[in-house]
């Protein structure tokens, strides 16, 4: 089978825990404007906290574009930081997490580290939709980063994307 | 492509309110639109919930429809409902359905999970949109495979309880024979914790029976139980909020009122 997986730690992350035993690419040429030549090529893409740096109104192209890539049947699996987590920690009056605005905006240590689009679940379902691609699971669930050897948790959004 | 056929099952007691027929009429037109090839609408009425959905089940069954989709007459479901669930169910789930809430407060989701001691709790903490396995619903907006019913009707018997009425028994949980006629001094009693219960062959052949009412509990509970022991998985899609029909429409906007105004 072959993979293909972009995004920071989603190399490791899709042979470790989703497909260990696919051939996983990752992407040598621009991620926001694929070669036609890719077309059709894989059967699983992991886009691993990619899309939210994606502009809020290429969010829908850009998902095409990578539906493209895939084979009849293979699956997109996307995974993008929750906006009502984020919501829920920047209106908690007693301890909101001092993640909250990274977690959102993005680290912004570099250009390519700042969000430009932000999610609830029923958001990136729908954009998958519009997409022509059938949401075959819709989660949320934490997720754990380290910054200058301090923890914080936070929540994402994990959505499987069929195209048909 | 052949039109994928989808049985429409609407069991009702009574008459229906005006505000239930626009929106049913908007899921006809819709599903004709994706390219499926709607068996009925089915339906029954009599004032059994049970009876009702058993008929419609052996109705469906007798179709080539491959789905039965499941609409209660006091609920509004939003147009692209099947779309949704046929999409969300793919090639992989046999039972899929969307959320609806209780009509009195605090408007809990009728989408519920099994409690280790048997009884069963409401849904809670999910995020809008997520895609949850769960072992019980109520069976407004229920989509259920075909093969799902086939694999009750295969893997249960029913036996006749000496006490009366039927019962449904997975056929692995039999074990030694059942007789025609037999008693036992402690026959209905309660010993050391265990319900004596006596169970016979039937006298004739009795149809399983996919849902019926028991214990104090809804018919749809005994459904889902069959199902899971003859290996279905139940999901919910809560991207899929219907109304429920009251003297207004209740909502998932309801629950989250009264929740404190946010998604529990």
């Amino acid at each position: 089978m072959k993979a293909l997986a972009f995004g920071d730690g989603a190399q490791q992350h899709a042979q470790h825990n989703l497909w260990p035993r696919a051939e996983i690419e990752t992407p040598s040429w621009n991620l926001y404007d694929p070669p036609k030549t890719a077309n059709r090529r894989y059967e699983r893409m992991l886009a691993y906290f990619v899309l939210q740096r994606v502009a809020n109104l290429a969010v829908v192209d850009i998902l095409k574009k990578w539906r493209a890539l895939l084979k009849p049947g293979g699956e997109l699996h996307v995974h993008v930081p929750s906006a009502e987590w984020f919501a829920r920690q920047i209106l908690d009056p007693q301890q909101p997490s001092p993640f909250a605005l990274q977690h959102l905006f993005g680290l912004q240590l570099n250009e390519a580290s700042f969000n430009l689009s932000a999610f609830t679940l029923l958001r990136l379902r729908q954009d998958c939709e519009k997409a022509g691609l059938a949401v075959r699971e819709a989660k949320s669930y934490a997720y754990q980063i380290a910054i200058n050897g301090q923890v914080y948790q936070a929540e994402q959004h994990h959505v499987i994307g069929v195209k048909a | 492509m052949k039109p994928l056929k989808v049985a429409f099952c609407i069991p009702t007691y009574g008459s229906q309110p005006p505000n239930f027929w626009g929106p049913l009429a908007a899921q006809f037109a819709e599903a004709h639109k994706f390219g499926v090839d709607l068996v009925g609408p089915l339906t029954e009425s009599s004032m059994a919930a049970d009876r009702n959905r058993n008929a419609l089940v052996r109705r469906a069954l007798a179709t080539d429809a491959e789905w039965t989709y499941w609409q209660d007459a006091d609920n509004i479901n939003p147009a692209k409902t099947l779309k949704r669930l046929l999409e969300t169910a793919g090639q992989q789930r046999t039972m899929v359905c969307g959320l609806y809430y209780m009509k009195k407060a605090p408007y809990r989701p009728v989408a519920y999970r099994r409690l280790a001691d048997g009884r069963y709790a409401h849904i809670e903490g999910w995020e809008r949109g997520e895609i949850l396995e769960i072992d019980a619903a109520g069976m407004n907006c229920v989509l259920i495979h075909r093969s799902g019913f086939e694999a009750i009707d295969e893997q249960f018997v029913v036996l006749q309880r000496a006490a009366g009425g039927i019962v449904p028994v997975h056929r692995e949980d039999i074990e030694g024979d059942v007789f025609d006629q037999a008693s036992a001094p402690g026959d209905g009693k309660v010993i050391e914790g265990v319900w004596q219960q006596r169970v016979q062959l039937p006298s004739e052949p009795v149809e399983v029976p996919f849902f019926y009412l028991e214990y104090n509990r809804t018919e749809d509970i005994a459904f889902f139980e069959m199902a899971k022991r003859a290996g279905q998985r139940l999901f919910v899609d809560t991207s899929v909020e219907c109304g429920h029909l009251d003297w207004r429409v209740v909502s998932g906007a309801d629950y989250r009122r009264a929740a404190g105004g946010g998604q529990a």
